[in-house]
């Protein structure tokens, strides 16, 4: 095998594959052997090889496997169809109803809070806070007597989107990891689920800000 | 040039390997299952009196060794080496039993497929006539592989129809070189297959075309027949990747009248558990109460038994990585004898 | 009155979050779907278009991941 035949073969393996989608597996395997030598060949060549040469290497094997990864391209995406037309349905339309029914819920049990605060007196933002502070505080009790986790089975979006799944998440995070130690599990890993939320929440905030500020 | 290999993949064993003894000790929720009867030990909890749910997953394991020594009345001593493995990063569960037991400990990774995986490699040994005796066992605990995994327990997520639920489940396993009862007569060892699949929530489809290509490897190099087995099982396929499975075999002509799955028998549709059973304890369970049972009971006279394992870490699935999946297979034949 | 339209708005902002979660694929997560409730609502909070939705359900805004969005967007706007 010299390196011009190499070359030649993984053009003439292009043009085949491109017309034809699907080989036999006897054809696959042969197709994957040959790639397989070559690859070998070349690579062994690329190490004692240096300059442009090596360069020249180089490309070929990135060029061999390529082709080696288009190869079974084909095979995978008929695997999938398969499994996709076999995969059981998700009740899309159940799960939405069911979220839009307890996200509502929980959102008029914060609406009652809130009203129940601005009655006894708190100012508007104040009984924003106190809403908040007690939605979270409700959340991570059921957490940790393990109800949330069977409300978030059946209501789905409807106890994770609202901040009351942002409280779960961190509290059955503390609860998870307090078995590796308050340091490195419970300090370590409460944020692993909540993290990004903060994170990126925090990110934009900051950077609208900016933009507010040199817009003004 | 190998004597006792057939084709490409399988070996054929020329002594009789044989299962002296199993035992199985699982959760509550499979022991609340259709095969709960048959479980050696059920726990209350899943904690079983420890404080964390490794500590449990390797006292199962441990339990389930002792018990199988127990019933032909050996000790940990008395075997040779011991086979064993879990799902656990390092694969704990193996280690921590091991350094109880104190026997010369060789720690196995085959995922799901760990169990049958052991019984190949404890036929192999056996047969070589470097062993007499052998102990494997395979152990899965769900908290554990939801902790590693996923996410922590408590937290309200929906999980998707094609999820399985680990099991939580020990079974081990006493292989000796003489004996009566059930043999070991082939292993066809596997080869790594990846269709692509990427979801690591559907672990049945990347697992399929593992059991396809170890099921078609093995008919090849025996040259037998679907039909010569009672029963072709899976481990843990589960209701998805059974199908899946059922449909490349029909493609290419071969019979699924008697291919079962570990990971449809283990639990009953009113458990929720979507699309069944999974994990190293699952095939182990299911192998060492329900068809080591029914092969003893003279109902079933050879079974091909594949193992089949996702071999995913938590990083490749972040790393968008597809699951490379394995599959090994071992033929159980009764010889009469032990009841 | 209040009531039914906090339940009303809260539902149908849970309701899109569903239909994400189960409509889009699988390696979009429920983590990457948070991410955006809250970086949405910052953003419509910048832009002076989430006050409104408060103004009009109350909790069923406030109380979602966007009003957290929202929050953290008004905290930075009255520093800047």
């Amino acid at each position: 095998m010299t390196e011009e035949e190499i070359w030649k073969k993984i053009k003439q393996r292009e043009k085949i594959m491109s017309c034809s989608t699907l080989f036999s597996n006897f054809q696959m395997s042969e197709y994957q052997n040959e790639l397989q030598k070559e690859h070998q060949k070349v690579l062994y060549w690329e190490t004692k090889a240096s300059g442009e040469e090596k360069i020249r290497f180089t490309n070929l094997r990135n060029e061999i496997e390529i082709q080696q990864m288009l190869l079974v391209k084909p095979k995978q995406e008929a695997y999938k169809a398969i499994s996709n037309r076999l995969a059981p349905k998700q009740t899309v339309v159940k799960n939405t109803i069911m979220a839009f029914v307890f996200g509502g819920i929980i959102c008029t049990i914060g609406q009652i809070f809130n009203n129940l605060f601005l009655q006894g007196g708190l100012t508007v933002k104040e009984a924003a806070t106190s809403t908040s502070v007690i939605m979270i505080s409700i959340s991570a009790f059921l957490t940790g007597l393990g109800y949330y986790d069977e409300l978030g089975k059946i209501a789905g979006a409807g106890t994770i989107v609202p901040i009351t799944g942002f409280a779960n998440s961190i509290v059955s995070s503390a609860m998870e990891f307090k078995r590796e130690g308050y340091i490195y599990g419970v300090g370590a890993r409460i944020f692993t689920v909540a993290g990004p939320v903060i994170v990126y929440g925090t990110l934009v905030s900051i950077v609208i800000g900016l933009v507010y500020y040199f817009i003004k | 040039m190998a004597q006792k290999k057939l084709g490409k993949q399988t070996f054929k064993f020329s002594s009789n390997p044989i299962i002296s003894s199993e035992a199985a000790v699982v959760g509550p929720m499979e022991g609340k299952g259709p095969l709960g009867e048959k479980y050696d030990m059920v726990l209350d909890n899943t904690f079983a009196g420890e404080n964390t749910w490794e500590k449990a997953e390797q006292k199962m394991m441990q339990y389930s060794m002792e018990l199988a020594l127990e019933k032909k009345g050996f000790l940990p001593s008395d075997l040779d080496i011991y086979l064993a493995g879990d799902l656990l990063n390092q694969i704990i569960s193996a280690n921590f039993t091991a350094r109880f037991l104190n026997t010369p400990f060789l720690g196995l990774y085959g995922a799901c497929s760990t169990l049958i995986e052991g019984l190949c490699v404890a036929g192999i040994l056996l047969d070589g006539g470097f062993v007499d005796r052998i102990g494997v066992s395979a152990s899965s605990h769900h908290n554990t592989a939801e902790r590693q995994y996923r996410y922590p327990t408590e937290q309200g997520t929906q999980r998707p129809m094609t999820a399985q639920w680990t099991v939580t489940g020990s079974g081990s396993f006493v292989v000796e070189n003489s004996g009566s009862g059930v043999i070991l007569t082939h292993a066809t060892i596997g080869k790594i297959n990846d269709m692509g699949i990427s979801n690591a929530n559907d672990m049945g489809s990347a697992m399929a075309p593992a059991a396809f290509d170890t099921i078609k490897a093995h008919l090849q190099d025996t040259g037998r027949k679907p039909d010569d087995y009672d029963l072709i099982v899976t481990g843990d396929l589960g209701l998805l990747g059974s199908n899946v499975l059922k449909e490349m075999m029909r493609r290419e002509k071969i019979s699924v009248d008697n291919i079962t799955d570990c990971g449809t028998l283990v639990y009953s549709s009113n458990q929720d558990s979507h699309s069944g059973g999974s994990g190293c304890g699952c095939s182990a369970i299911v192998l060492s109460s329900h068809f080591m049972g029914k092969l003893l009971a003279g109902e079933y006279k050879k079974i091909f038994f594949v193992g089949t394992g996702a071999l995913l870490s938590p990083i490749t699935s972040f790393q968008g990585e597809s699951i490379p999946s394995i599959a090994h297979g071992i033929v159980l034949e009764y010889m009469g004898g032990r009841q | 009155m209040e009531l039914l339209k906090a339940f009303i708005l809260g539902g149908f902002i849970c309701l899109i979050g569903q239909l994400l979660m189960d409509l889009t694929p699988f390696n979009v997560t429920p983590g990457h779907i948070l991410v955006g409730y809250v970086t949405c609502g910052a953003i419509l909070s910048g832009l002076g278009l989430y006050q409104p939705l408060i103004d009009w359900g109350g909790a069923g805004a406030a109380i979602p991941l966007s009003g957290f969005g929202h929050s953290l967007a008004q905290g930075a706007l009255e520093g800047a």
